[in-house]
């Protein structure tokens, strides 16, 4: 053995409690990555029970099927052949005890792989309390494989598994093939109460090690099936010298159910030989696929011959009776809504106090700093760039695990996917899944958290899709900019119909905008830059479960934990990089005109309210001041020309840019650069600025008009850069970041382009 | 790198379900609390693929539990768990009808398999061994027939 740690692969179906079972062998600790080339999440981690201690335990994406069409489904088959990276020494198959008729389907195909296999039955504490009995030892005899009951949640099994995986280790693969050649291992003395079956390893038998690979014998494979496989296979020996039998074998099987329709990058001579082995059936009134995956559950059904007695009734089971309300056309929708109301009040509202809480901290901490550091340079760009910074990013974690912890709650109950079979035919309608629901709507709290539950969708392509909208939901941020135009350029007595104030008409305006055009660009996207395959509604509706604590806190802190290291250190370096444009550079001498000017206040107004006020006014000039004569201050200007179009002069270009870090930050931002100070949007002085505010020939600059369109504008620009980190890290990719910046900034300026010019035309820009 | 096999695919996927004529119906069809057994799949090839992977090979048993709140999707007991998918694919899956599904609830627990249980009530099952081609699946169709 060399010096490497021998790597275990952990394979199985969603929702078979594969997370669950990898926390328990683990210990817990994941290390997450990537797999090269793809953005699907790869976690590993040590085994910490048993005597393979030490052992790389990888756990692979949750599947049905090796079968794939792109290379983030090829993740789990190209693994497991060592395909692009070493084969794994033994793969730990999961199957949902309760669903083995189906489960097994993997399975089988894992085994055809030839690499040592362990089996976990896991949650077979549900599958004995329903009803069913399994005899692992039978099975295990059927497959060629030791097989061990599993209760992860309940840490029952896990440390069966662990030795039943070390005996694997220690198996020269070709005698694992030999071995299901022969049959049947011996089998071992069930265990007292625990009731944990294990096949005994049989590395006794050793047939010719270079035999062909393992087929059992039962079902016998068609002759014309064998006959297509054996052709495709014969064509991988002959280009892959580094197949060994088995992989050929596998490798042939893989490719006959993947390969044609596929976006995959598979050698040009296996996808004609496929295609070949395809043709060659049909001229014989054959289907291939459907031989291949008939065979593959006929042996599914004979290895469970005798192993498995189902229960009688599976109709009045508890999830039965619970979904006959939770999914019922009335109470189902009364339990969604409910339901959705929660996730959106827990972003919403209940996350505020933590937020305010991660605020003042922050301020605290920067108060404290300041007054440590003699003042200078360093000190500002250390408390208002980096600690401010800093900020920005932890500002977001209390909605990251809110959102996620109910995620997770939701998934591990199985209730996510009755969200997702429940709203499905409404997401149809724009070619999404029915799973894009709960992000889509976590949008119009925060698009940070919405964006990384896009995780939740397994088909790249919509999951790109969704991510790309989801910042078009008018979240929580736009609300301050939305108060503080209507609060200038409307009555608020003035009402519409008599009954509703316009500020009230237009704000649901603005919710109507933001979610057509979330469903209209999805429409478009599918249909040009992510256009492809349809892809069906395939989705399981797993039993209802208690989930486990522990799990639901472990998965929370990884996504937690991943923003922070991943999205937050982009998001804190654009922070301080906004801060320095609208901090630099300096201008001593006005610096020094406003020293002097508060000496003359301080000199000649006696100490009081009048002074403070006084000295106030001051500061707030300085600072207005200071902001025209940055960087940011003067790209307003620069940028004058472009959004005059939209009714904008540049002062509010200003206010753009600041906007950059965080969208209600326009609001302090024109504070600013109206000589009112860093203030809110309920701020009495900053309204009647705006109000008061003319453009150089004398008219009004914020007129309804100019309002409407700036909120058009904030509905529909990606003003934000934690967003565009978060798209970034999400799709794996500064192409997609840019491409949603990109299509949202143009989307805004032709519509607010719309708005003004053609109010103008319309003559409304009077008042 | 299409092959020619894709091709046949696609022009076949384009095709309405229901524009061949069967005697048996499509699993859109089956009111909720009926069930079937599962003749063949039509459709696109990459959809196909996946709901045989799914466990809807010929000869297998399903049954319609119920629809979702807003009428699609349909949500269906195979092979002892739950499946949900849309009219649009169920609308591909022909399937023999073999009445309600509670008739065949009764009696002693369900051993063997989803083969034997078709065949013991008299439904067709995909028998790729035998002379007699039972599997032609749709998308492959317009070289057969």
């Amino acid at each position: 053995m060399t010096g490497q740690a021998p790597v275990v692969l952990l394979a199985g179906n969603p929702n078979a409690g594969k997370t669950s079972l990898f926390n328990r062998l683990t210990g817990s600790r994941a290390k997450v990555g990537n797999y090269p080339g793809v953005t699907v999440e790869r976690r590993s981690g040590k085994l910490t029970v048993g005597d393979a201690r030490g052992a790389e335990l990888v756990d692979l994406p949750g599947t049905y099927s090796l079968t794939a069409r792109s290379s983030e489904e090829s993740v789990a088959v190209d693994a497991l052949l060592g395909r692009g990276s070493a084969p794994p020494d033994a793969v730990i198959v999961v199957a949902d005890a309760t669903a083995l008729r189906r489960g097994l389907y993997l399975a089988t195909q894992v085994l055809d792989a030839g690499r040592p296999v362990v089996l976990a039955l896991n949650m077979i504490d549900e599958a004995r309390a329903s009803g069913h009995t399994v005899d692992a030892e039978r099975l295990a005899g059927a497959l060629g494989c030791e097989v061990v009951e599993t209760a992860a949640t309940k840490n029952q099994g896990v440390a069966e598994l662990a030795q039943a995986t070390a005996r694997a280790l220690k198996q020269a693969p070709k005698q694992a093939t030999a071995r299901a050649l022969k049959q049947a291992p011996k089998q071992a003395p069930k265990q007292g109460e625990g009731a944990e079956a294990k096949g005994e390893p049989s590395g006794t038998e050793d047939g010719d090690p270079n035999a062909a690979p393992a087929m059992p014998t039962t079902p016998a494979m068609p002759e014309a099936l064998a006959r297509s496989i054996a052709q495709v296979e014969e064509v991988v020996r002959r280009e892959d010298a580094r197949a060994d039998a088995a992989g050929a074998r596998a490798l042939a099987m893989w490719a006959i159910l993947s390969l044609g329709d596929d976006e995959l990058t598979a050698p040009s001579w296996l996808r004609e030989a496929a295609a070949r082995a395809h043709e060659e059936a049909q001229r014989e009134g054959r289907n291939l696929d459907e031989e291949l995956v008939a065979w593959r559950y006929g042996r599914v059904d004979a290895a469970l011959e005798g192993a498995l007695t189902e229960a009688r009734e599976e109709g009045e089971s508890t999830s039965s009776r619970v979904d006959a309300v939770l999914v019922h056309p009335v109470w189902g929708l009364a339990a969604f809504a409910v339901v959705m109301l929660v996730v959106f009040q827990m972003l919403f509202a209940w996350s505020e106090p933590l937020v305010g809480a991660i605020e003042g901290a922050v301020a605290a901490v920067q108060d404290l700093v300041r007054g440590a550091l003699p003042a200078g340079a360093i000190r500002d760009l250390i408390v208002d760039g980096a600690i401010a910074g800093v900020g920005n990013v932890v500002v977001f974690v209390p909605q990251i695990a809110l959102l996620f912890a109910f995620i997770t709650v939701l998934e591990d109950s199985g209730y996510l996917a009755r969200v997702a079979f429940v709203i499905d035919r409404v997401m149809a309608a724009v070619g999404l899944h029915g799973r894009a629901f709960v992000p889509m709507l976590s949008g119009y709290a925060c698009a940070i958290p919405a964006v990384l539950a896009t995780r939740t969708l397994e088909n790249r392509r919509d999951r790109l899709i969704t991510m790309m909208v989801v910042p078009l939901a008018s979240c929580s941020a736009r609300l301050p900019v939305y108060v503080l135009v209507t609060a200038v350029i409307f009555d608020p007595e003035a009402k519409v119909l008599g009954v509703l104030s316009v500020g009230a008409v237009v704000l649901l305006a603005m919710y109507g905008l933001s979610m057509v055009a979330t469903l209209v660009a999805a429409a478009v996207l599918r249909r040009t830059v992510l256009k492809g395959p349809r892809t069906a509604l395939v989705l399981e509706l797993p039993p209802y479960r208690l989930p486990s604590v522990r799990d639901v806190l472990l998965a929370t802190w990884a996504r937690v934990r991943d923003f922070l290291t991943a999205a937050g250190t982009v998001i804190l370096a654009l922070s301080v990089v906004i801060w320095g444009l609208l901090s630099y550079p300096k201008d001593p001498a006005a610096e020094a005109r406003w020293e002097a000017k508060r000496a003359e206040v301080t000199a000649s107004v006696a100490e009081g309210e009048e002074r403070d006020a006084a000295l106030e006014a001051a500061s707030q000039a300085e600072a207005g001041e200071a902001l025209r004569h940055s960087a940011g201050g003067r790209l307003g200007h620069v940028i004058e020309p472009v959004i005059e179009p939209l009714g904008f002069d540049w002062r509010l270009g200003v206010g753009i840019i600041g906007a950059f870090a965080a969208r209600e930050v326009f609001v302090s931002t024109l504070g600013i650069v109206f000589d009112v100070g860093s203030v809110d949007e309920e701020s009495q002085p900053l309204r009647e600025a705006l109000r008061d505010a003319r453009r150089p020939d004398g008219s009004k600059l914020m007129t309804p008009l100019v309002g409407v369109s700036l909120m058009v504008f904030f509905v529909l620009a990606c003003q934000c850069m934690s967003t565009i980190a978060v798209v970034r890290r999400e799709s794996g990719a500064w192409k997609w970041a840019g491409l949603m910046f990109g299509y949202m900034t143009v989307l805004a300026y032709v519509a607010s382009l719309g708005v003004y010019q053609v109010g103008r035309l319309l003559g409304l820009d009077g008042a | 790198m299409s092959t020619p096999v894709d091709a046949d695919h696609d022009s076949v996927s384009q095709k309405s379900p229901s524009s061949q004529k069967s005697p048996s119906q499509d699993l859109s069809q089956l009111a909720p609390g009926k069930a079937g057994v599962v003749r063949r799949i039509r459709g696109e090839r990459r959809t196909v693929v996946r709901l045989l992977e799914m466990g809807l090979v010929p000869g297998t048993r399903v049954e319609v539990k119920r629809k979702a709140p807003l009428g699609d999707p349909l949500e269906l007991r195979v092979r002892g768990y739950t499946l949900s998918i849309r009219r649009s694919e169920a609308a591909g899956v022909e399937v023999s009808d073999v009445g309600d599904a509670a008739p065949a609830r009764k009696g002693a627990a369900r051993k063997g398999t989803a083969e034997t249980r078709a065949r013991a009530e008299g439904e067709p099952v995909l028998d790729v061994g035998s002379a007699e081609p039972v599997g032609r699946v749709g998308y492959a169709s317009k070289g057969t027939s």
